[in-house]
């Protein structure tokens, strides 16, 4: 087996040309593969992170009705949809016993300006408790806004605008132009510190006043999710129901309307994941297939050409099946080398895309060992027949062969 | 008791459609020990009759016996392969070597198929090669050695597994007459040391260090002892 090896390898490299243009189909296949596997880890990572960051007593209400029975029709655009959710629904859902508190989100497009300096936020109108709903929303220093009219021309920044629009001074007490508004700072968000991905978005996050949202868009209330707090982790899925019942009333039975675990929402993010998974993997397996079947003519021509060489082996006692695995042992060496390398190419895309873009692909054991047995397999496979006819080759012909 | 014995061995080919019978009811026996030359001219079944007694081809009819065993039809490719690891060693006329393996790892080669470990089977090598005078070449690769050495290196790989038979397909063949003495002289030493061995050969020089001549003439063995 050690001799096998030996061989496989020198044969690679005394023809470095053959071996890399072999290679290719299946460097391509493994490094598409394991990136996007690894960076699909990566997501899933960052989203349970940000999910347990949140809370797992976190329930949201969005508009549109989303399957979240793993069927995979959802329609990403019922996310963003606004006018469904209303003040009344916020107010119904407040009564329930079970939830501790329900805060409405309204997003708010637009800049923040201070003189010259500006900001962009990720901007909620939400009312008080949002902090309470939502424990990764944490106020550093100052105060929340509170949700009477005096105090509606508010703002809470976070600590990232703060330090962009009031470099070297206390942002409270100071005064932020969005759009036509002049608000003034009451309190700075900490930095939130959980999620890569969604980290982005979070650092940015800025809250005003749910009134002075509506101002802001220009008089139309749009509440495009809630966030409510179960007072029980353990039954967030009874929590969730009663909620679901209630909307559902008030909603004169019509289910336009989704109310999310965290849980679902992990389920939808996996669907989203796994479906992508799926069809990029599809892409990437028509390149295995081609590089499967260049290590099956490379692995043909080796054969033909030591044709003696398996004569020989079999006239000094090498059994049908001494050569069969010996042969193996080549493809699958030839294929494994391919298997590292696309392994290493992707491991440096990885450390690009983390350098470049807010994903962070996580290289765990599991993706390892799937680059690792892709090739094997792919080894095993396209090698198998060239492995049976080196084989069965006879062994005085295989001797006379020139 | 002979070490090998053909009892009317037929060996028949097809060709096309047409059934050419290459050995005819030949009967030979070889004794342990003996240094038999088989003669005869180009196609008379030299070959043919070598590869069933090294049991890489099968008889079309008749009995093969070695060391008193009955190689039958129905062996399977596995047992025939074991046995002939274990029982025969290989010279050929072209040497065939593997160009990419060292001397040592040439000879070794055949230990792995017998199941020898590989630490025994390289001081073994070792020892080999020094017994044939290659002691010096051990890490060389075939194209780095002559021609004579290249056989004595084809010599060596045919003892590793220590076979009482050696079968030589005209191993002087390719060598010029000096590197050809030197080979035979091996062999001849070999022969001393209780080796049966059984030599191919157009070269009746070669023929006079074998102690038997057999001769083939289109397939029908004739003998002359000498
Ligand atoms: N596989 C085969 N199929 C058909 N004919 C064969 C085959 N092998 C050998 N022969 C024929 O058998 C005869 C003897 O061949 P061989 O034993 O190689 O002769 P030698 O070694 O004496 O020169 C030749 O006529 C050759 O063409
Ligand atoms: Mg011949």
């Amino acid at each position: 087996m050690g001799e096998n090896i030996r061989t496989a390898l020198s044969s690679i490299w005394g023809n470095k040309v053959r071996s890399l243009l072999t290679l290719l189909g299946v460097v391509i296949g493994v490094t598409s593969v394991t990136t996007l596997v690894a960076v699909g880890q990566g997501v899933k990572n960052d989203v349970s992170g940000l999910i347990e960051g949140l809370g797992t007593n976190i329930i949201t209400v969005v508009s549109g009705k989303i399957d979240t029975s793993n069927s995979g029709n959802t329609n990403p655009a019922n996310f963003v949809s606004g006018d469904i959710l209303t003040q009344s629904d916020v107010t119904a859902l407040q009564a329930l016993p079970s939830l501790q508190s329900v805060s409405p989100i309204a997003l708010v497009s637009g800049e923040l300006k201070v003189g010259a300096l500006t900001s962009q936020p990720v901007l909620f109108g939400t009312t008080s408790n949002i902090a309470q709903s939502f424990d990764i929303i944490k106020v550093d220093s100052g105060r929340i806004f509170k949700d009477t009219a005096d105090d509606q021309k508010s703002i809470v920044l976070s600590s990232i605008a703060a330090t962009t629009l009031f470099p070297g001074e206390t942002a409270i007490g100071k005064q932020v132009t969005v759009g036509t508004e002049v608000l003034t700072v009451v309190g700075i968000l900490s930095q939130p510190k959980s999620s890569s991905l969604f980290g982005n978005q979070l650092s940015t996050l800025s809250l005003v006043p749910f009134n002075e949202a509506t101002v802001l868009n220009k008089g139309r209330v749009t509440i495009s999710r809630m966030y409510a707090k179960a007072f029980d982790t353990q039954q967030v899925n009874d929590v969730k129901r009663q909620m679901h019942d209630v909307l559902l009333k008030a909603h004169g039975g019509e289910e336009n309307f989704t109310v999310l675990t965290q849980d679902d929402i992990l389920g939808i993010f996996s669907q989203f994941l796994n479906l992508a998974t799926a069809m990029v993997s599809a892409i990437a397996s028509i390149s295995l297939v081609v590089g499967g079947i260049g290590i099956m003519n490379i692995m043909l021509v080796t054969v033909t050409e030591r044709t003696r060489e398996i004569g020989l082996r079999k006239a000094v006692g090498a059994t049908q099946g001494a050569i069969l695995i010996q042969f193996l042992t080549e493809a699958v060496v030839v294929t494994l080398v391919g298997g590292i390398l696309g392994l290493l190419l992707s491991w440096v895309i990885a450390q690009i895309v983390a350098a470049q873009t807010p994903l962070q692909p996580q290289f765990t054991p599991q993706v390892i060992a799937l680059a690792i047995g892709i090739s094997i397999i792919i080894g095993a496979v396209f090698g198998l027949w060239p492995a049976m006819r080196a084989a069965r080759k006879d062994p005085i012909e295989a001797l006379r062969y020139e | 008791m002979s070490i090998i014995s053909l009892t009317n061995v037929s060996k028949n080919y097809l060709l096309d459609t047409v059934e050419v019978r290459v050995l005819k009811d030949v009967n030979i026996s070889i004794k342990k020990g003996e240094m038999v030359a088989i003669m005869g001219p180009s196609g008379s079944g030299k070959s043919t009759l070598m590869n069933m007694i090294g049991l890489l081809d099968r008889p079309t009819s008749g009995t093969l016996r070695l060391d008193g065993k009955e190689i039958r039809l129905t062996m399977s490719d596995k047992a025939l392969a074991h046995l002939r690891s274990e029982k025969i060693g290989f010279v050929f006329q072209s040497f065939n070597l593997l160009p990419r393996l060292t001397a040592l790892a040439n000879v070794m080669m055949p230990a792995s198929y017998a199941g020898t470990a590989s630490g025994v089977a390289k001081e073994k090598a070792i020892e080999i090669l020094g017994r044939v005078g290659l002691k010096d070449r051990v890490t060389h690769r075939p194209t780095e050695m002559s021609g004579g050495e290249r056989q004595r290196v084809a010599i060596a790989r045919a003892l590793i597994n220590n076979p009482e038979i050696i079968l030589a397909d005209e191993p002087t063949g390719n060598l010029d007459s000096k590197s050809g003495k030197e080979v035979m002289q091996v062999l001849r030493d070999l022969n001393n040391e209780g080796k049966t061995i059984i030599i191919i050969t157009h070269d009746q020089t070669i023929a006079d260090y074998c102690s038997r001549t057999v001769r083939i003439l289109d397939g029908a063995v004739e003998e002359r002892h000498g």
